[in-house]
């Protein structure tokens, strides 16, 4: 949406596989910036790994910070008809579409971007493949071109979109750097000579300015930097889509830091793993993605009955089993707060952005250490691959609590307790190899030296002790702070993980109308903050919740706390929920 | 039977014409409307005042394209055809795409014609032909004083009286081409001058163009032109205007397999020599005995009545196209003949 | 670069896949031939089989003397086709294809070869020694050069008996120097005359000498004396004065001998010769000038750039118009036309017109030049001899000895037509003379390499041929109107060529399946195949193609839709795309050289 004040607009690069819309995206985010603009980018992708399917980048680009990607394109670029054809209906009003004029061979009816431009749309045809070969001697630069295109179109500064096409080509070899800002140049050349402009999008009248401590990262990647910030000394893991790339960048940097990284040969070793990392009193993370976790699911009760500190990263996708493998969901909140046999709690955390996934990552393993207990960060496919722009956090993260490691002390090692009562259920533990220290360590229900004991006495005291930790942990965590209009709302609205983003951009666009809105989004999902709930309920006059799965996971336990019907947003487009969708659902309610 | 796939080319007024006459009697048959130009339907005897400013371009729109989507209309703006298989039924689009029919209707329309003795400099003329000519012509206006006008025809007339009413100069250069495909005689041409020259424009008459070149213009950034005259004359001007009439717009069917002379040649049924194509408006060239010539239509009315006639035979009636009527524009008592065009006098 | 299959020890597959050897190949099989037809379309087409990729080649690489001994070898007049050759092969180009652009402009890099050449002699062997045979050959046009030329080479003593004081034909006397300068033909006659050729000037069949004669001095005679006889209007006032016919217009012309042509000038006809007639009748000071044709434009069969250049120099051409009179009273003031409508086809293929009842009219004119035409006149053949002969659709006779060939066998063709008719006249006049075979068409297949061709050239636009400024052509006959290509256009042009006597094959054994190739082919003629077949020859395949891997036996290079790009070649990992340089030649045949492709 290109709004008159400001620079705002959503492109949709799609192609097949191998057609490099992706990389056309990243230079895109990188250039936009470096720009000094916000963007955020989500990548859409096949589920196989070699393939013809669809691929698109997605990147919004806007002079102030974005909450969502958009869910309606200002352009599409075809690097495949085919495949964009099925973009058409994604496209704003007015909408510009980028086609290689010049495809070598003929199409059948209607298998032409071409055949559906029509007036309200603007159609630039660029000869992308011509112009590649040109430029490269093959037709794989088409995407570059397509770049040099819209930086002439819409008046993007060119000089930032060769830097980030010289970086990412120098690696392979000057010359091919050089050919492919050849193609850049072709293209834009193309596009000031030979295109009239029709459109009013324009960059270059107003670029913020350039912000040199902008990166472009990925949940993922943001998970992955956490790690090393948090002095990760173990990640173990088995690839699954959309985990695999924090694994891909911690194989490589770990190792430079003394750790060390283990690609086992499933899920339910790779916890295991860090199980071994975390009772050795180092920090040991894993990452999945649903099906994984369901794999972990018994280990993961061994860390929460040994009292184990691990971090379990779970990208969520869509399920059962392997399901979508490349399709967004957040349909795992069930499996990671009530996916343990037994009375097993676990601490669950759900970032709402990349920024919050590096945070969140690093409380993380505050939190493991603190309580003694495996911790599950909840990320999603959309968020672990979206791109944002962000500065690396630093310093404080106090807004979510102070959490100290509690080690025994060696001193009083005399009869050594490792699983003593206390008034805030955490006992103090030890590394392995402390002189004195040692205990066991299983599965078993355990008395405080960590022997075996089944007596019904000792295992509600233990429960017991294990749920006073879950409730020290709530207290400690600061209740989430209400956004948007204080006091009675005409609605509140209530979600978490990666539809926040979207839940605040309805926000923003609700109180633009004469509607009192507001918004609770909790990071710690389990335990809940009880009260901070009940009183946001009390104030809105409609409570909804939103999230990203069918059945209403954590709506379910919205309304197990407030005891009232609340308004479900529960849907699975197969991308982030738009935030039209709420706004509409909120437009539509009585007051 | 199988549905018909009607597709029309073009998108004026005897494509529309045809097209909902075809829409009326087949009902639920597809239609395909493929146009060159990615503006809807519009009145071209308008274009003038998109020029002069006194008409926004939605304000000369006959139909938008909604139009189209309610009747079912698959509507293809800005895309040109490129050649046309007879036996496999299927067009070729410029943008690499093809569309097959069942039944085909040229209304392709005519081009503004450049003589071929002005080919090498032709890319220094202006034409006005489309919606997209208008508005570079507006455009260039801008930094425009004196324009040049060559050839003649009844567009050239018009806009030299909306260029003199914006406060230009014009020059009006009338050769040996002038309002082709008329003979002028010398009494006539001279009639001609004399009421240019009382609208104020300046008249040079039995003079050529024997080159152009492109020099820079009044205005930073712009281009002049400097034209050399057959009488050795040289002209300082900011613009020049070709008006040399117009041809049919047929050469994307040469070696088609459709006879093509100066049009497209039909028979008076408006039937091509294959069976499932007609043709109608200003690409058909149409052997008349009531003129004993072959004629090209000229105008508004004589295309929609052909676009009617061709319908109707392409939905198995018969229809003749007869004889065009006779309509002349009135240039301040000078009659000239605006219903056809004989292809040879 | 291509691999060596034999370092792999696939050697030849058992599998039957019939692309494995990659030593050269002479093959004369039919096969082989249909290969050539349908991937090198260009040589195909010509009449006398140009090597046209050959010596586009060369020009790309600045080998001008290799290039222009390549066409010399097919075409045996490069200087002079270089200008007025009807180009079939440029009609029959493959960059011409529809969704490929425009052909390529082989005629022009001719030109450009035989331009820029340095030197001035072609170095020319005689292949065969003497044989003391003797041939008389009548008519120095065309065919009676290339005639005579193929039967010097094969070493037999050859007179030419020219009617005219000059050699060349209709090339002298029938194109305007404006088209064809004297010079450029007087140099290619002339090699043939230091070949050893004699030539008798002023000698006229019928008149001076008789068929009867030569086949008393010679052990063969080669009858190529044109077209000569014009056909006639049959219309009434074909005797008024301005009345020209065609030929005889432009003989005058070229003579010297400029005819008096009046301010209004009507040309009836539609080749060549009407064309030239009008652009003359131009320069010899006409103002208004018209060709009228029965048909209409699209389908004349001279080329587009001579029609624009006739409309450029303001000719007009007036289509669907039939003569019906030609009007005046002592001398032309006009002619009657009725207008045409077009029919069906007829006998030779050609659209039929009928002239409308009561359409008639009347163009004014003083001048008017009928160009519809010549015929040859088979009188001449029988000169001398107690009775007509009798000839085979090849040019033999029932008289011993006797042969006829070009326009004089065909009827009015082109130049190149009648080269390529006299190439194969000649060689069976040297069967007659020898008994046996000693010059054939064969197909080679050599080892390839890559060319290096870039995908880009295949974008590069046609080159324009610069010409001379429209007020410096008027002037007198001479001028040349088109100046030739640039050095600069030459490559361009020349780089535009795809090259189709390439071969890309895959040799499946060393191939892994990556499919890159395919990914990157632009033309989508790499495909999957669930059988390749041998069809006989070295290079005809039958594929079925398959999108199924349960089904695919193989990969395969669709040559037919290939455009040489040469893609798949460098990206290629294991390097098992090769390339094979195919060829068809003429060869003097060395006994034992030629395997039958099987």
């Amino acid at each position: 949406m290109t709004e008159l004040n400001g620079i705002d607009v959503t492109f949709r690069i799609c192609g097949a596989a191998g057609d490099g819309s992706l990389a056309a995206g990243s230079f895109l985010n990188r250039a936009a910036a470096r720009m000094g603009y916000h963007i955020m980018n989500i990548d859409l992708y096949p589920a196989e790994i070699r393939g013809f399917g669809k691929s698109v980048a997605h990147t919004r680009i806007s002079d102030r910070p974005v909450q969502t990607p958009g869910s309606l394109a200002d352009c599409l670029v075809s690097l495949n008809d085919l495949h964009a054809i099925t973009e058409l209906d994604t496209l704003a009003e007015g909408a510009v579409i980028l086609y290689d004029s010049k495809p070598p061979n003929y199409v059948e009816e209607d298998e032409a971007i071409a055949g559906f431009i029509e007036p309200g749309m603007i159609g630039y045809g660029i000869p992308l493949g011509e112009l590649s070969s040109i430029a490269t001697k093959s037709a794989r630069s088409r995407n570059i071109v397509a770049l040099g295109a819209l930086s002439g179109i819409f008046h993007l500064p060119s000089e930032y979109l060769r830097d980030a096409i010289r970086e990412r080509f120098t690696r392979k070899s000057e010359e091919i750097a050089e050919s492919n800002i050849r193609a850049f140049d072709l293209g834009l050349e193309y596009a000031n000579t030979r295109l009239v402009k029709a459109d009013a999008i324009d960059f270059e009248e107003r670029v913020p300015g350039a912000r040199d401590d902008v990166v472009i990262v990925s949940g993922n990647e943001a998970v992955a930097r956490a790690c090393l910030d948090a002095g990760v000394r173990l990640y173990a893991g088995y690839p699954i889509t959309p985990a695999t790339k924090i694994m891909e960048i911690l194989a490589k940097e770990l190792p430079k830091q003394g750790g060390v990284v283990v690609q086992t040969e499933d899920e339910i070793s790779a916890i295991g793993h860090i199980i071994g990392g975390g009772f050795a009193g180092k920090r040991s993370i894993t990452a999945t993605s649903g099906p994984g976790l369901s794999l972990m699911s018994e280990f993961l009760n061994l860390a929460v009955m040994a009292e184990v500190p691990v971090v379990v990263v779970n990208g969520q996708r869509g399920g059962p089993s392997t399901g979508l493998p490349t399709k967004t969901e957040q349909s795992d909140l069930n499996i990671a707060v009530f996916g343990g046999s037994g009375d097993s709690p676990r601490p669950v955390l759900a970032p709402a952005d990349v920024t919050e996934c590096h945070k969140l990552t690093v409380k993380a393993f505050e939190v493991a250490e603190a309580f003694q207990t495996p911790v599950i960060l909840l990320t999603d496919l959309f968020l672990a691959n979206r791109v944002e722009d962000i500065t690396w956090p630093e310093g404080d993260l106090a807004i979510w609590g102070r959490y100290e490691n509690r080690i025994a002390d060696p001193v009083a090692a005399e009869d050594f307790k490792r699983f003593v009562i206390t008034p805030d259920g955490v006992s103090p533990r030890s590394i392995p190899g402390t002189p004195g220290l040692h205990y066991p360590a299983t599965g078993l229900e355990h008395d405080e030296r960590g022997m075996p004991e089944y007596s019904p006495e000792n295992h509600l005291r233990m429960t017991e002790k294990r749920y006073l930790k879950f409730n020290t942990l709530r207290d400690a965590w600061p209740a989430p702070v209400p956004e948007g209009a204080d006091g009675e709302l005409d609605v509140g609205i209530i979600s978490w993980g990666s539809t926040i983003g979207s839940a605040r951009e309805a926000l923003e666009h609700l109180h633009t109308t004469d509607m009192n809105a507001g918004g609770l989004f909790p990071r710690l999902i389990w335990p809940l903050h009880e009260d901070a709930l009940k009183e946001f309920s009390s104030r809105s006059r409609n409570l909804i919740v939103a999230e990203g799965n069918y059945s209403g996971q954590f709506a379910n336990m919205v309304e197990a706390v407030v005891c009232r019907e609340v308004i479900r947003i529960t849907e699975i487009p197969a991308g982030p929920i738009p935030s039209e969708r709420i706004i509409e659902v909120a437009g539509g309610l009585n007051r | 039977m199988a549905s018909e796939h009607y597709v029309i080319i073009g998108n004026g007024v005897a494509a529309n014409a045809a097209v909902d006459i075809l829409r009326q009697g087949d009902p639920d048959s597809r239609i395909t409307v493929i146009s060159r130009e990615f503006f809807p339907f519009y009145y071209r005897h308008k274009l003038r005042f998109v020029i002069s400013e006194e008409l926004q371009e939605d304000q000369i729109v006959v139909r938008p394209p909604a139009h189209y989507r309610e009747q079912n209309i698959r509507l293809r703006l800005g895309q040109e055809v490129q050649r046309v298989d007879l036996k496999e039924k299927t067009l070729y689009l410029k943008h690499m795409e093809k569309v097959h029919f069942t039944r085909l209707l040229l209304c392709c329309g005519g081009w503004p014609r450049i003589p071929e003795v002005h080919y090498t400099y032709r890319h220094h003329f202006t034409i006005v032909k489309g919606l997209s000519h208008a508005r570079e012509f507006k455009e260039k206006l801008a930094g425009v004083k004196r324009v040049l006008m060559v050839g003649g025809d009844l567009v050239s007339l018009r806009i030299t009286e909306t260029l003199l009413r914006m406060g230009r100069e014009v020059l009006f250069l009338i050769d040996r081409d002038s309002f082709w495909p008329l003979t002028l005689t010398d009494e006539i041409r001279t009639e001609f001058a004399e009421r240019l020259t009382k609208h104020g424009a300046e008249v040079l008459i039995d003079d050529e163009i024997t080159g152009i070149e492109e020099v820079a213009g009044i205005e930073e950034g712009t281009s002049g032109y400097e034209v050399t005259t057959r009488r050795e004359k040289r002209i300082s001007c900011d613009l020049v205007g070709a008006f040399f009439g117009l041809v049919p717009n047929v050469e994307f069917l040469f070696s088609s397999g459709l006879d093509i002379d100066r049009g497209i040649l039909v028979d008076d049924h408006l039937q091509s020599r294959n069976p499932d194509v007609y043709a109608a408006g200003d690409c058909a060239q149409i052997w008349n005995p009531a003129i004993n010539n072959y004629w090209v239509s000229i105008g508004w009315e004589n295309a929609r009545l052909l676009g009617e006639v061709a319908a109707r035979n392409m939905l198995g009636e018969s229809a003749t196209a007869g004889a065009p009527k006779e309509s002349a524009l009135d240039y301040e008592g000078l009659k000239i003949n605006t219903s056809w065009w004989h292809i040879y006098d | 670069m291509t691999k060596d299959t034999g370092q792999s020890g696939a050697g030849k597959q058992a599998s039957g896949y019939p692309f494995s050897d990659p030593s050269p190949r002479v093959s004369e099989h039919p096969r082989d031939f249909d290969y050539i037809r349908a991937n090198i379309p260009c040589q195909w087409a010509c009449p006398a089989h140009t090597n046209i990729p050959g010596y586009i080649s060369a020009n790309a690489g600045g080998h001008f003397d290799a290039s222009y001994l390549i066409n010399r070898a097919s075409n045996l007049l490069p200087g002079i086709l270089g200008r007025i050759c009807s180009r079939p092969c440029e009609d029959a180009c493959r960059h011409g294809d529809p969704d490929l652009g425009t052909s390529v402009a082989i005629c022009h890099l001719k030109r450009v070869a035989a331009g820029r050449r340095e030197e001035k002699v072609p170095p020319e062997d005689l292949v065969f020694e003497r044989t003391g045979k003797t041939v008389g050959v009548v008519g120095a046009g065309p065919a009676g050069l290339a005639a005579a030329h193929s039967l010097k080479m094969f070493g037999h003593d050859v007179v030419v008996y020219e009617q005219f004081d000059h050699a060349g034909g209709m090339l002298w006397y029938g194109i305007p120097e404006f088209r064809l300068p004297s010079a450029v033909i007087d140099e290619e006659v002339g090699f043939i005359e230091r070949l050893g050729v004699q030539f008798r000037y002023g000698q006229r069949l019928g008149e001076d000498f008789t068929v009867a004669d030569l086949l008393e001095r010679h052990d063969a005679v080669v009858v190529s004396a044109g077209c000569t006889r014009p056909y006639e209007l049959g219309i009434p006032g074909i005797d008024l004065k301005g009345l020209y016919a065609g030929l005889d217009f432009m003989m005058r012309i070229n003579r010297g001998d400029i005819p008096e042509v009046g301010e209004r000038v009507i040309v009836l006809g539609a080749g060549f010769t009407a064309f030239d007639c009008a652009r003359s009748a131009l320069r010899c000071g006409a103002k208004d000038v018209s060709i009228c044709i029965l048909g209409v434009e699209e389908l004349l069969t001279v080329t587009r750039e001579e029609v624009l250049e006739a409309k450029r120099e303001n000719i007009r051409i007036e289509s669907l118009v039939r003569s019906m009179e030609i009007l005046g009273s002592g001398a032309v003031e006009g002619v009657r036309f009725a207008r045409n409508r077009l029919g069906g086809l007829d006998k030779r293929g050609k659209r039929k017109t009928t002239p409308i009842e009561g359409s008639e009219f009347v163009m004014s004119a003083d001048t008017v030049i009928t160009a519809i035409g010549q015929r040859p006149d088979h009188t001449f053949s029988a000169s001398g001899l107690d009775r007509e002969p009798v000839f085979d659709e090849e040019g033999r006779s029932d008289v011993e000895g006797l042969f006829i060939t070009g326009d004089y066998l065909s009827g009015a063709s082109t130049v190149i037509e009648s080269i390529g008719s006299a190439r194969k006249t000649a060689t069976l006049v040297d069967e007659h003379l020898v008994g046996r075979t000693r010059r054939k068409a064969m197909v080679t297949i050599d080892p390839g390499e890559d060319t290096h061709r870039q995908r880009s050239w295949d974008f590069i636009e046609p080159q324009e041929m610069p010409l001379l400024p429209f007020q410096d052509r008027f002037d007198g006959h001479s001028a040349e109107v088109e100046l030739g290509l640039t050095s600069e256009q030459n490559l361009e042009e020349a780089n535009r060529c795809y090259l189709c006597n390439l071969k890309y094959e895959i040799h499946i054994p060393d191939c892994i399946y990556c499919r890159w190739c395919i990914d990157q082919c632009p033309r989508e003629c790499i495909g999957l195949v669930k059988s390749v077949e041998s069809t006989g020859g070295h290079l005809g395949t039958a594929i079925e193609w398959t999108e199924r891997w349960d089904e695919v036996a193989g990969i395969v290079i669709d040559n037919e839709r290939c455009i040489r790009c040469g893609i798949c070649l460098r990206i290629c990992p294991t390097q098992c795309i090769h390339v094979r340089l195919v060829n068809m030649v003429e060869r003097m045949v060395i006994e034992g050289e030629v395997d039958d492709g099987q």
